[in-house]
């Protein structure tokens, strides 16, 4: 195993291959910045150039690409509350709050070194467990898949912002949002109105940047206020080294998040942004303040940054042991292969495991060279935190909308991105959840097909029938009931005084 | 009675979530099962919200300031706006324009800012998307029916 080992370092290291690693690494920086466009979008943008490329020096471009526009989308979300794609939407949640405080380059180095960290995390599991993995990968079947998205709907609960029960109804709201189009088994139109564009339901990318994108900036000209951060010391660059040393001071969290991305990666078909957010609810569960999470706290930041880095490596495995793509990137990654004249599949591991553990590390290095060159020009970018908000927003909206068009090229999705833009204004305002109707909308269209496959092939008692969807079973309601149990057997702080003879 | 906003608000959840679940009824059994499971317990839990937020006593998030009320009306008519000047005249000027307008009157920044933002607008729709990433991009009824 370490030579194998040893050639896909040797691979990876190949100075062709580090030439055109940076040159994607620069590309998906350019393209992960503006809204709409991610690592699938930068993918497909550079696939033609990779036809007369060695297989290494092919995924070193692609992959360089498809990672740097993981941390560039990162850097909107932080600064702006702009996610590029899905997966960045975790990112918002602490990320932003961190830069309102006037800590941008410090939320600036805190995801550089999670994306570091989370991915060379990633690495060394996965070159420890790669025959491992893919007996696991062959052990996920349709009901584990669904028991997956049943976990992380009850994350929902656990994301609610002040209201529980508004947070439920919101986390509803987004399955039920996420039901209209084709039906994914029967094929019956639900919801479309007769519109061709609703048939391939509501899209996603148009949701979240007209529920945080347009929202957000809704709320901030409505209430006046200046700019995002009302005292950014954007000169000091130091707040991005003290970011940056951040994970090691929160490096639970980020082995957790880390080891949640890898794992979730595995299981095709789950995605960036549902392992984020269930990382993200997980480390918020494990602390000692959940409550305070969403108002900058540096481990709610960690855990989407160190998680969606980390499963970069994990989605490779189904993608390259069972020919299985793990998500719409991976799926890319496939014709990829093909073009260079490699076959994924069983045959993969047994022929070809050199090249695996290059990507392994193709991925790693990608994320020292994001960083760094997000970094270097993290000052300026802080920068933008400080425009003054009559300026930004009319900008910051136009992105979002163009962001949205270009995620399905149809003007309807103007209009769609703008009602949920007004939509999120008013669910902040009233104390329901954005977040839990963006997960709802996420895991409803990975539920649905699911949950129809496993009960036409077990019926209802898959729940209790295979061993991982029991476990999954078990896991979702503790955490769903855990907290409030532990709730009410702990003493309320005025009890002692209302006790008879106090 | 004066009807607080959280109240419709409230309200205008409930009917979205009753609109679910009334189309959900009628879908083959196949395809309802998904929405309708999740709709009924949303509505159920909806007119509970609504019912509390009638009973409530007022606080001080019901009142909005009038400054800012005229702020949202703003912001609100300029995204109503957008959406007319791209259905009718496309997405780069549509966007360009939006900008332009939203700078000059409704952020008050004067005719250079309102250029400097229209303009970006325009360069980030026709020449970043149309041009560099050759997105086809939506002209408009205006260029529809001209051709």
């Amino acid at each position: 195993m370490l030579s194998t080992l040893g050639q896909g370092l040797a691979l990876a290291l190949q100075f062709r291959a580090l030439l055109y690693q940076v040159a994607g690494v620069i590309l998906g920086i350019i393209i992960g910045v503006i809204p709409g466009l991610g690592g699938v979008q930068a993918m497909a943008i550079l696939i033609p150039f990779i036809y007369s490329m060695s297989p290494a020096v092919a995924f070193s471009f692609l992959l360089g690409a498809h990672v740097a526009t993981q941390y560039a989308g990162s850097i909107t979300s932080m600064l702006m509350n702009v996610p590029a794609s899905g997966t960045n939407i975790a990112t918002c949640w602490d990320g932003y709050p961190l830069a309102r405080q006037g800590r941008a380059a410090e939320a600036l180095g805190i995801g550089a070194m999670s994306n570091v960290l989370g991915a060379w995390i990633g690495a060394i599991v996965l070159s420890i467990s790669v025959p491992v993995m893919q007996s696991l990968a062959t052990a996920i079947q349709p009901p584990e898949l669904f028991m997956v998205t049943m976990l992380g709907l009850t994350l929902v609960a656990s994301l609610s912002g002040k209201s529980l029960v508004k947070g439920i109804i919101s986390g509803l709201l987004g399955l039920a949002i996420a039901s209209v189009g084709q039906d994914p088994v029967t094929g019956i139109l639900r919801y479309t109105f007769g519109i061709p564009y609703l048939m391939d339901g509501v899209n996603l990318v148009t949701v979240v940047v007209g529920m945080y994108a347009v929202g957000e900036m809704i709320r901030l000209f409505t209430a006046g206020e200046r700019s995002i951060a009302q005292a950014v010391t954007v000169s000091d660059f130091s707040g991005v080294w003290k970011g940056m040393l951040q994970p090691f001071k929160y490096w639970w969290a980020l082995v957790y998040a880390s080891l949640i991305g890898t794992l979730m990666g595995v299981v095709p078909g789950v995605g960036g942004t549902v392992s984020n957010i269930v990382a993200y609810g997980q480390v918020r569960q494990a602390s000692k303040n959940p409550e305070t999470f969403g108002t900058g706290r540096v481990e709610g930041l960690i855990a989407p940054e160190a998680s969606h880095i980390a499963k970069e490596g994990g989605q490779m495995i189904p993608t390259l042991a069972l020919g299985v793509p793990g998500g719409e990137a991976t799926a890319i990654l496939l014709s990829a292969f093909l073009i260079v004249g490699l076959q994924p599949g069983p045959t993969m591991v047994s022929q070809h495991a050199d090249l695996i553990y290059a990507i392994v590390f193709i991925i790693a290095l990608s994320s020292v060279f994001t960083s760094i060159i997000g970094l270097s020009t993290a000052r300026y970018l802080s920068r933008i935190t400080t425009v003054p908000v009559p300026l930004l927003a009319p900008i910051i909206i136009m992105f979002a909308v163009v962001g949205a068009y270009a995620a399905t090229t149809s003007a309807l999705s103007v209009v769609l991105a703008l009602i949920f833009g007004v939509l999120g204004y008013f669910m902040r305002r009233f104390d329901y959840s954005e977040p839990s109707l963006i997960v709802g909308l996420v895991l409803g269209t990975i539920a649905q097909p699911n949950l129809h496959i496993a009960l036409m092939l077990y019926g209802p008692r898959f729940i209790w029938e295979r061993p991982i969807t029991l476990v999954l079973s078990i896991a979702t309601v503790l955490v769903l009931f855990l907290p409030y149990l532990l709730k009410r057997l702990r003493p309320r702080p005025g009890a002692a005084d209302a006790s008879p003879g106090a | 009675m004066k009807v607080r906003s959280e109240s419709v608000f409230n309200f205008v959840i409930l009917v979205v979530l009753v609109w679910f679940l009334y189309g959900a009824i009628g879908f083959p059994s196949a395809a309802r099962s998904f929405p309708l499971i999740v709709t009924l317990p949303a509505v159920v839990l909806a007119v509970w919200v609504f019912v509390q937020s009638l009973m409530r006593k007022p606080s001080d998030k019901d009142v909005m300031p009038v400054e800012q009320r005229r702020r949202l009306l703003q912001v609100l008519v300029s995204l109503i706006g957008m959406v007319v000047a791209v259905w009718i005249v496309g997405l780069v000027v549509g966007i360009a324009l939006y900008g332009l307008l939203f700078t000059l009157l409704i952020a008050r920044r004067g005719w250079i800012a309102a250029l400097g933002v229209g303009v970006f607008g325009f360069l980030l729709v026709f020449v970043l998307f149309g041009q560099v990433l050759h997105f086809p991009l939506y002209g408009g009824v205006l260029n529809i029916l001209s051709q």
